[in-house]
C-alpha cells in the first residue's frame, strides 16, 4: 500500500507529539522500512511496565482523512493473526480487528459510526489520538494477554 | 502572666482545629489522558462523593457528558462507583489520585 506525498508530509508532521506522548509512557514509534503507510508502536500497560510489551501495527491509506488498520503483532515487523499477540481489552477481538470507531476495521463494520460524536475527524492530530487510546486502553481496561 | 498564656491557649486550639481539618480534607487529583492539561487538583471533604469530583473535572477538562460515551473514574485501576466517598476510597490516606476514564462505544 503506498502512501501519498500529502498523507506522508501530515503523518510525519504530527508524529512529533505521537512521540513525546509515547516517550513519558515508555513506548516507542518506528517507522517501517517497507512501507511508508505502516507505523509500528511498541506500548506497555500501565499495570505490567516492564513485564508486558505489545506491538502495534498501524497502517494508514489517507492521512488525516480516514482512520488506520490497526493490529497487534508479534514483534516490531512481525506477525499479525496471533491471538497471544492481543490485549484482552473490551472491543478488542484478538486475533482479528478493534471493533471500535477509532480504527479502520471497526467503522467498516459500523456506519453508524461515521457520523456523531465518535465521527472520524482530520483534526486535531488524529494519529495522536489513535494512539492515546490504545494507550488508555491498556492503563484502564486491560484485563491481561490473549490466550 | 495571664496576657502571655492566652495567645498560646489560642495558638493550641488553632491548631488543634486545623489538625482536625487536615483528617477530613481528602487532597485530590484526577488525571485525564485525552487533555493536554496538567491534572486536576483538589482539596474535598472527605464525605464528597466521586461522582462530584467526576463531575469537576470533567468540567476542569472541558469533558462534556453525552449519551454515547460513559465517564467514570478508577483508582488503583479499579473502577469506581459515584456513590461512593473520598473516604472510603482513601481509606486512611490523606491525598487520592484517581484517572478519568472516557469509554467509547464497541462493536
Amino acid at each position: 500500500v503506498s502512501l501519498d506525498v500529502e498523507s506522508r508530509l501530515a503523518l510525519d508532521e504530527d508524529e512529533a507529539a505521537v512521540f513525546d506522548f509515547l516517550t513519558r509512557h515508555d513506548g516507542a514509534v518506528t517507522t517501517d522500512t517497507a512501507d511508508a503507510a505502516i507505523r509500528w508502536l511498541i506500548l506497555h500497560p500501565r499495570s505490567a511496565p516492564t513485564t508486558e510489551t505489545y506491538f502495534v501495527r498501524l497502517r494508514w491509506t489517507s492521512y488525516p482523512h480516514a482512520a488506520p488498520s490497526v493490529v497487534f503483532a508479534t514483534a516490531v515487523g512481525g506477525q499479525t493473526g496471533i491471538s497471544s499477540a492481543w490485549p484482552q481489552i473490551p472491543g478488542y477481538r484478538p486475533p482479528h480487528d478493534i471493533c471500535m470507531p477509532f480504527t479502520a476495521e471497526g467503522l467498516a463494520l459500523h456506519s453508524e459510526w461515521a457520523s456523531g460524536p465518535d465521527a472520524w475527524t482530520a483534526i486535531p492530530n488524529p494519529y495522536l489520538r489513535v494512539v492515546t487510546q490504545l494507550q488508555d486502553d491498556l492503563d484502564n481496561r486491560y484485563a491481561g494477554r490473549a490466550a | 502572666v495571664y496576657g502571655t498564656s492566652r495567645p498560646k491557649e489560642r495558638s493550641a486550639v488553632t491548631t488543634g482545629t486545623q489538625e482536625a481539618r487536615k483528617h477530613t480534607t481528602v487532597k485530590t487529583t484526577v488525571r485525564f489522558s485525552f487533555s493536554e492539561k496538567e491534572p486536576f487538583h483538589h482539596d474535598y471533604p472527605a464525605e464528597t462523593t466521586v461522582g462530584e469530583v467526576k463531575a469537576a473535572a470533567m468540567t476542569y477538562f472541558g469533558v462534556q457528558p453525552d449519551p454515547v460515551h460513559v465517564f467514570y473514574l478508577t483508582h488503583d485501576r479499579v473502577r469506581q462507583d459515584d456513590n461512593a466517598t473520598l473516604a472510603s476510597v482513601a481509606r486512611n490516606a490523606r491525598a487520592v489520585t484517581f484517572r478519568l476514564v472516557r469509554e467509547i462505544p464497541q462493536g
